[in-house]
């Protein structure tokens, strides 16, 4: 026996709805794989030769929504793993002068905004922290992921708060301000 | 890549770059010479990226150096099979950072 026709029309449009809710994918989630993942800095010396180095200890989570083009990374960097090859420049780059390793063992890069070129991923936007401080640049992601507080009209970076709640995809909670 | 496999670094403990022909019109453009790795000799070209001199404040002695970049084609050392197995490229990109003093 047939069922009446609005109760058809229901059904379908269950369907429907089912059908968008299959569509839209979730995102595949990948952990950074700590034998094959590096950061590279290169930074030009008096003009001429670019020093470069890395750091070798770096974990996070990548999520990638192909369908919607979304997605989330979230990685660390152990800041005391930097490594140029001259130990010498390792101790003063580990110093308070530059990276400060002991009060900030941590860096992080989090991003939400990804952008493809056709089917590639062509840029991630985001913020990095240093020193438990992000640029000016980076504000509104800063927002996002953590708090962010304004700072004094100063010349100095803006700095990230301690977050008594932060997002899940907070690696963990930033370091207490020290700039 | 310190595998017996590769670069074999027991049997031949260091490489060898000797550059005979350099293309300097003005500026430096690139350095012509022969690469020995495991005892093979090829040519290999090193383009210069930049270049330049400067007098170091401290030292007060002329410094000259500059970034080059060089492709390796692993198979004209013979090492494309070992490559392979290592699931590694056959191309090579060496990206070297220099600086010479004046003694």
């Amino acid at each position: 026996m047939r069922p009446p026709a609005r109760r058809r029309h229901r059904c379908a449009a269950a369907l429907l709805v089912a059908a968008a809710a299959c569509a839209r994918a979730e995102p595949v989630v990948y952990a950074i794989d700590p034998e094959h993942t590096r950061v590279w800095w290169e930074v030009r010396h008096f003009g001429t030769s670019t020093q470069r180095g890395r750091f070798d200890d770096v974990e996070g989570r990548i999520a990638v929504d192909r369908d919607s083009r979304q997605g989330e990374v979230s990685i660390r960097i152990a800041t005391a793993s930097v490594s140029s090859g001259l130990p010498a420049l390792d101790r003063m780059l580990r110093s308070d002068r530059f990276l400060a390793t002991d009060a900030y063992p941590s860096a992080y890069f989090v991003a939400t905004r990804l952008a493809f070129d056709g089917g590639s991923l062509a840029a991630v936007r985001g913020e990095f922290t240093l020193r438990g401080c992000a640029p000016r640049a980076s504000r509104a992601a800063v927002k996002l992921r953590c708090s962010a507080r304004r700072a004094a009209a100063t010349s100095k970076p803006r700095c990230v708060e301690a977050s008594t709640a932060a997002p899940s995809h907070c690696p963990s909670s930033p370091t207490p301000c020290g700039c | 890549m310190a595998r017996a496999a590769l670069l074999d670094a027991a049997g031949h403990p260091t490489l060898r770059f000797a550059g005979d022909t350099v293309d300097f019109d003005r500026r430096l453009g690139a350095v012509d010479g022969l690469l020995t790795l495991r005892g093979r000799s090829a040519p290999l070209t090193l383009r210069a990226e930049r270049f330049g001199c400067y007098t170091h404040p401290l030292l007060q002695r002329e410094v000259c150096g500059g970034d080059f970049d060089a492709i390796v084609e692993l198979g004209r050392w013979g090492l494309a099979g070992a490559a392979a197995e290592q699931a590694l490229a056959d191309r090579v990109r060496l990206r070297i950072q220099v600086e010479a003093l004046q003694p």
